[in-house]
């Protein structure tokens, strides 16, 4: 059962006058972040943010909590304003206001974590998968056709419209959210956790459903996760937030391979061996514990941090920016061998 | 009879469950199971939900409400607990066995500083006065790793970060030092770096005090890291249980292949490329099964499969004792995998 053709979007003659935030590494800026911070209480959950997700690509956002994932994941479906900053969205600022928003929204879909809490337990099926066209005033005769093909594209081929979602498993649900998410034909897919509340068996059913989806739609796909595992395997790029803040961001692969930044490390070293023979978790694995709020002006992981100096707690670390397309925010990165050029930049400082 | 009297001295299980089966109305939770801990082990459970897990998990503490019909023995420590009145088991419980829940939010009282319910635990069971239990709880956070111990002792649940509120979990399980300990998912909710520290620390504080362990979970990279033994549950059933590290080298039923085979493709698969799946989803309970249960998910399901239940028996050219699959078209050992 094929889904409907994806349309050429109205977006794109929009896409043509993309603004500062247009063009990045080769590839069009759909949704962007442009310094954003996002304050709550005078406590920044985000902290000068910038995100480039680039026409067709996939990019992985992952942090552990309090790391400010879901606060970006808010920020992009204009639930909330950044207090600082702005988004846009193919290189158009995000108007104000939920009206003026609207054919925006309509382009962002999103899949979040919990299946058993964001489907209405009173809706039907028809209702839960259309609410999307009626909210945006898509809707027509063929609406019962259209759920049943989006359905069916997302595997719940005989799935009765009239149904409840209490009738299905986590796994099911989930078909139901990412049915509700690509109805409107969406630019842009957000998925938040989308796999994290499932049986392990099921996971990956998921997400290769998301990945055939962003394949057959031509999607652009922010991918939020704490698992390193899961999001190299499928993101383009690699961004690894912190308290708020950006520590490291690249390519996917090289991020994972060669982290500059020592909390991508950390992350990395703490996930579990893949066979009892090859323990990974030493006795002291893992890092001590954040202290309080971290000031403004140091490395938000420098109270972990095991190759921290004094300056890393009186200077806030630039963003560094390499060749390759990577860029840190460490005054003393990690270098590996198998760098290419003479990139043992910080090397030196760490071991002296 | 005498011989068999002297093994069983010099091998105490920590937990010997045999034909476990815990019923919630007409459906089966756990479907006649057998299992072992030893002492000084790290047994792990692995299953899905509705696999029947934490059911056994419970009843071996017998933790379930009067609604659960269970069935069959529970031995902790070579002592049938089961056969004492409530009010004496509950009495000997903490001495027997500590349990850690997933969320220690919830298990943990808001109100009561968690210090003080860890002094509980010596006061009510060791007689010790007011001031030596909470002298005694302190030490206890320190023995798992809290740093200010004394401060942390003060402190609301609420105060804690969840990788601490474990640890006053895992401490307070630990307390008594109890023969055997059941870890229910207790690190499922925390993020990688604290789940680190905490498997680190419980491998740890295991090889200081010879408490065997359940380890319930879903996740096979904790298994790796801290399982002896390893049974695998579907369906209320164990479907294959065996040496950790032999189990991971040549899993024998299809479902623990494909467990391992998702975890394995998810770390090194190629980016952006299809993920292995197995089909399907788990199974509801239901109380009349024919067949085995995995079966419409199977790779290797026959005829066979779906008329006659599979049996748990020995893996035939195992050196390893105890290690056993219920499949009718086992993965030939040695074949690789």
């Amino acid at each position: 059962m094929t889904a409907p053709a994806p349309q050429a979007r109205p977006a794109v003659a929009a896409r043509d006058r993309v603004g500062d935030g247009g063009s990045h590494d080769g590839g069009v800026c759909v949704l962007g972040f442009e310094a954003v911070s996002k304050y709550y209480r005078g406590v920044a959950a985000l902290d000068q943010v910038s995100l480039v997700l680039t026409r067709g690509a996939t990019l992985g956002l992952v942090g552990e909590s309090g790391s400010g994932k879901s606060t970006c994941v808010r920020l992009a479906l204009g639930l909330e304003r950044p207090s600082s900053g702005r988004l846009t969205f193919d290189g158009t600022p995000y108007p104000r206001g939920r009206r003026r928003q609207r054919p925006l929204r309509r382009q962002i879909g999103f899949v979040l974590q919990d299946p058993y809490d964001c489907l209405d337990p009173r809706m039907r099926l028809r209702d839960i998968v259309s609410e999307p066209l009626r909210i945006h005033r898509m809707g027509g005769r063929d609406t019962d056709q259209r759920v049943g093909r989006m359905l069916a594209a997302v595997g719940l081929d005989d799935a009765p419209l009239d149904s409840y979602p209490a009738r299905y498993s986590g796994g099911g649900r989930q078909r139901i959210a990412i049915a509700r998410a690509l109805i409107t034909d969406p630019a842009v897919l957000l998925c938040d956790e989308p796999t994290s509340s499932l049986d392990v068996s099921v996971q990956a059913q998921i997400v290769n459903l998301l990945l055939e989806a962003k394949r057959s739609r031509d999607l652009s796909v922010l991918f939020v996760s704490h698992d390193l595992d899961l999001i190299g395997r499928v993101a383009d790029t690699l961004v690894v937030l912190y308290r708020g803040r950006v520590v490291e961001s690249g390519p996917a692969a090289a991020v994972r391979a060669r982290p500059r930044h020592h909390y991508t490390k950390a992350l990395h070293d703490a996930v579990p061996a893949d066979h009892p023979a090859r323990r990974v978790l030493q006795a002291r694995t893992g890092l001590p514990p954040a202290s309080g709020a971290p000031a403004a002006d140091c490395c938000v992981f420098a109270d972990r941090c095991p190759a921290a100096q004094a300056r890393c707690r009186t200077e806030r670390p630039p963003v560094v920016r390499e060749a390759d397309g990577r860029s840190h925010a460490c005054f003393f990165p990690l270098a590996w061998p198998t760098d290419h050029g003479q990139t043992d930049h910080g090397q030196g400082e760490i071991s002296s | 009879m005498s011989v068999a009297l002297e093994v069983a001295a010099h091998e105490v299980a920590a937990l010997q469950v045999e034909d476990l089966r815990v019923r919630y109305g007409r459906l089966p939770a756990v479907d006649g199971v057998s299992l072992r801990v030893e002492p000084g082990q790290v047994t792990a459970l692995i299953g899905e939900t509705s696999s029947g897990k934490s059911s056994l998990a419970l009843a071996a503490a017998r933790l379930l409400p009067r609604a659960a019909a269970v069935t069959g023995t529970v031995l902790i420590a070579g002592r049938d607990l089961t056969a004492l009145p409530a009010r004496e088991f509950r009495r000997q419980r903490a001495g027997m066995v500590g349990y850690i829940a997933q969320d220690a939010m919830a298990a943990l009282n808001p109100v009561l500083p968690v210090g003080r319910q860890i002094a509980e635990l010596f006061g009510v069971h060791r007689g010790m006065s007011r001031a030596a239990a909470d002298e005694q709880a302190v030490r206890e956070l320190a023995r798992v790793r809290i740093d200010r111990p004394g401060a942390v002792a003060r402190a609301y649940p609420h105060q804690l970060s969840g990788g601490m509120r474990q640890r006053v979990m895992i401490a307070m399980a630990m307390a008594l030092s109890p023969p055997l300990l059941i870890a229910d998912e207790p690190t499922t909710a925390l993020d990688v770096s604290t789940q680190a520290e905490i498997l680190s620390l419980v491998r740890d504080l295991q090889a200081g005090t010879g408490s065997g362990i359940l380890w319930i979970t879903h996740d096979m990279g904790v298994v790796a890291e801290l399982a002896d033994w390893v049974a695998v549950m579907y369906a209320g059933r164990i479907v294959e249980q065996g040496p950790a590290a032999g189990v991971f080298g040549h899993p024998v039923h299809p479902y623990t292949e494909g467990l391992l085979r998702t975890r394995r493709d998810l770390r090194a698969g190629r980016p952006g490329t299809p993920l292995y799946q197995i089909e399907g989803s788990p199974p509801t309970p239901s109380a009349d099964r024919r067949g085995c249960a995995f079966a419409p998910r199977c790779p290797r399901r026959t005829v066979t499969c779906t008329e006659r239940r599979p049996e748990l028996v020995t893996v035939k050219a195992s050196h390893e004792s105890g290690w056993l699959a219920a499949c009718h078209h086992p993965a030939q050992q040695g074949a690789g995998s």
